[in-house]
């Protein structure tokens, strides 16, 4: 079968009204929360993590994905009209903000949307054109390649994730160790389970997920009182078209941020977090006049936006053909497909290629339904930013304690829920970032596993590491990015210089993963 | 040392995964290690909680040194709301049905909030409940009571 063949299957997949129903309604709200402050992008999808149980796993999967790029659309919003950083959207602050207060809000706006939608559809032909190549690759891997990826995995999720390195890798092995809960597969032996028997079948991703992130983020946030300052009134459609002269600035920006990100998305455990950081340092570094940056340069807002959409599509790739998650959220995603008995890896697309390819168009389908729904509506969206916090967080538990109970009825799984939000809320009182908590809970069993199998192979000589070039190459890789970790880290120690972008994120009191 | 110089993130997160790495190493102790060939179900966890062990005393290490992040101070009113919300829906739900619950969880989770309007509450308590009826037990059919007396 060509591309065209799959497209086609993907397109009957996707084009079902209950299928384009959910995408319509995954994009939405994505936009609708990556708008609204207070509530980060891992909350939103652990909220409507309870919601695929009860449906087919393609069905579940697109809009768990259109929440994903949709809240990238939505956050970009906040960061341009009132300075709230979201993580993934929160470079654009440095010069989306500016943008605003000298009345260009709704150029940012238009031209950040079109930066999206270029940066996503590029990721999309990517996506269709790597994964299953790589995919048919992956199939000759065995244990020890595997146990590589899962290593490279777990060092870039800890490096690129926010503060200290050593805490990162800390979070990543208490999420492994949360993921042994349980009765051990091989042996039959119960782990940490302390006589508990609710324990015995593990912890639900979705019970972490939504305690470590949105029950924490909102006892974090419960103080927050927002005023906008913009009045919705003041973006008129004639405010949204750029000047010659930014337009001509930011195509150049938009197809670096672009490619940028295409190709970052693709690495295992760099996420458009990471794709948006690098997008800012790229544009600083080719213009001719960087002191524009920081006091409303187009170029600083267009790039990132391109680079994390660009990142958020083919960040699928490895999510999708090796089964390692390129962030917490893919690692959510991963959680609801594994529920439905559904394994990614290289045999997914081959034996799933109704749900591959229809993900794969509802991607196209809803980020064109995004740019309908985002630019017209640009209004509405600001209005909606005046929706005080007190309001929307009392929904939010509301939404948080049925999702949870829906899942297995069970109210001991919402003390749970709650137990893990304590967990989240003293992790960020500590600056540990709990986003690697999640890639160590999803990739931890698979670890297990491949290092168990790879010693049984070469009678327990952890050699055979070494001796499968591929596993070699990749574990050398995680090497290099540990040793470039602590060489930084102990040079910045020295000098304390800091870097402009990654000290902005520091600073951002909103760790939303 | 004085205490002040302790109370900084590095040590405390350090302490607490040190008494953690501590507590994962005996746990798993006691589930056979067995060995590189046959790793037993005590093996990885193990090994988990050496690597634990390692990172916690590094960390310990550099906040004696270099004087971390200096902690800030938990907030007691949203914790102590939230908490209580959560844990009364927990146990309001199976015994009187859904719409207490959801209606008790609003109210006292609202008032975690410096701002607080008692009306904008009642009816953000009373919207949510037809919302929830209509949105869990209509559409999707989620196995719940709505009352119970």
């Amino acid at each position: 079968m060509g591309l065209l063949d799959h497209l086609l299957l993907g397109w009957r997949e996707a084009a079902s009204w209950q299928n384009l129903f959910y995408c319509f309604l995954g994009v939405s709200l994505g936009n609708l929360l990556g708008v609204l402050p207070g509530v980060g992008s891992v909350a939103a999808v652990s909220i409507l993590l309870p919601v695929t149980y009860h449906v087919p796993p393609a069905t579940g999967l697109i809009m768990l994905a259109g929440l994903y790029y949709g809240a990238v659309y939505g956050a970009v919003t906040g960061a341009i009209l009132l300075n709230i950083p979201h993580t993934v959207s929160a470079i654009e602050c440095l010069d989306g903000y500016p943008m605003a207060q000298k009345g260009r809000a709704g150029v940012a706006l238009f031209m950040t949307t079109m930066a999206s939608l270029c940066g996503s559809l590029v990721g999309i032909v990517v996506l269709a054109l790597f994964a299953p190549p790589l995919a048919s690759v992956a199939l000759t891997f065995q244990s020890p390649e595997y146990f590589a990826l899962v290593v490279l995995g777990m060092t870039g999720a800890a490096v690129l994730a926010q503060g200290s390195p050593i805490k990162s890798f800390i979070s990543v092995i208490l999420g492994m160790l949360i993921g042994l809960v349980g009765v051990d597969v091989t042996s039959g032996v119960a782990r940490f389970t302390f006589e508990f028997t609710s324990l015995l079948d593990g912890i639900g991703v979705g019970v972490i997920a939504m305690g470590l992130f949105g029950v924490s983020e909102i006892i974090l946030n419960a103080g927050l009182t927002t005023s906008p300052t913009i009045r919705p009134s003041s973006i008129t459609w004639r405010s949204l078209l750029p000047s010659r002269e930014e337009f001509a600035l930011s195509w150049p920006a938009i197809l670096r941020g672009t490619s940028l990100g295409a190709g970052l998305g693709l690495l295992p455990g760099a996420g458009p977090v990471l794709a948006s950081i690098m997008g800012y340092a790229v544009e600083k570094q080719v213009a001719r006049e960087p002191g524009r940056f920081g006091h409303g340069a187009i170029e600083g807002v267009v790039a990132p936006e391109a680079a994390a959409n660009a990142a958020c599509q083919t960040g699928f790739v490895p999510t999708l053909t090796l089964g390692i998650p390129a962030d917490p959220i893919m690692a959510v995603m991963l959680a609801a497909l594994t529920v439905k008995g559904i394994s990614t890896g290289p045999e997914f697309i081959n034996s799933h290629p109704d749900i591959f390819w229809g993900l794969v168009v509802s991607f196209i389908i809803g980020n064109v339904l995004l740019v309908i729904w985002h630019v017209p509506f640009i209004g509405l969206w600001v209005r909606l930013l005046s929706i005080p916090f007190q309001i929307l967080f009392p929904a939010v538990l509301v939404f948080m304690c049925i999702g949870v109970y829906s899942i297995r009825q069970s109210s001991t799984d919402i003390l749970m829920m709650l137990a893990f939000g304590g967990v989240g809320y003293l992790m960020r009182l500590l600056k540990f970032s709990p986003a690697p908590l999640l890639i160590g809970l999803i990739l931890g069993p698979a670890m297990e596993q491949h290092l168990r199998r790879s010693l049984i192979v070469s009678r327990g000589d952890p050699i055979i590491f070494i001796q499968h070039p591929v596993s070699a190459t990749i574990l050398s890789a995680a090497a290099a990015i540990l040793l470039w970790t602590a060489f930084k880290s102990f040079s910045t120690a020295r000098s304390r210089e800091p870097e402009n972008a990654n000290d902005f994120l520091k600073k951002s009191d909103q760790p939303n993963g | 040392m004085s205490p002040a110089a302790l109370r900084n993130t590095d040590v405390i997160g350090g302490f607490l995964t040190l008494g953690l790495a501590v507590g994962v190493l005996v746990e798993s102790s006691q589930y056979g290690r067995g060995t590189l060939l046959r790793m037993g179900p005590g093996y990885f966890p193990m090994l988990l909680g050496a690597l634990l062990l390692a990172l916690g005393a590094v960390l310990t290490v550099r906040g004696l040194r270099r004087h971390g992040e200096p902690i800030t101070l938990p907030r007691l009113r949203p914790i102590a709301f939230v908490s209580a919300a959560v844990s009364l829906f927990a146990l309001t739900l199976p015994t009187f049905g859904l719409a207490p619950a959801i209606i008790l969880l609003v109210v006292v989770s609202a008032c975690a909030s410096p701002v607080r309007r008692p009306i904008t509450i009642a009816l953000l308590a009373i919207g949510l409940t037809a919302f929830a009826y209509v949105v869990f037990v209509r559409l999707l059919s989620l196995h719940v009571e709505v009352l119970r007396w």
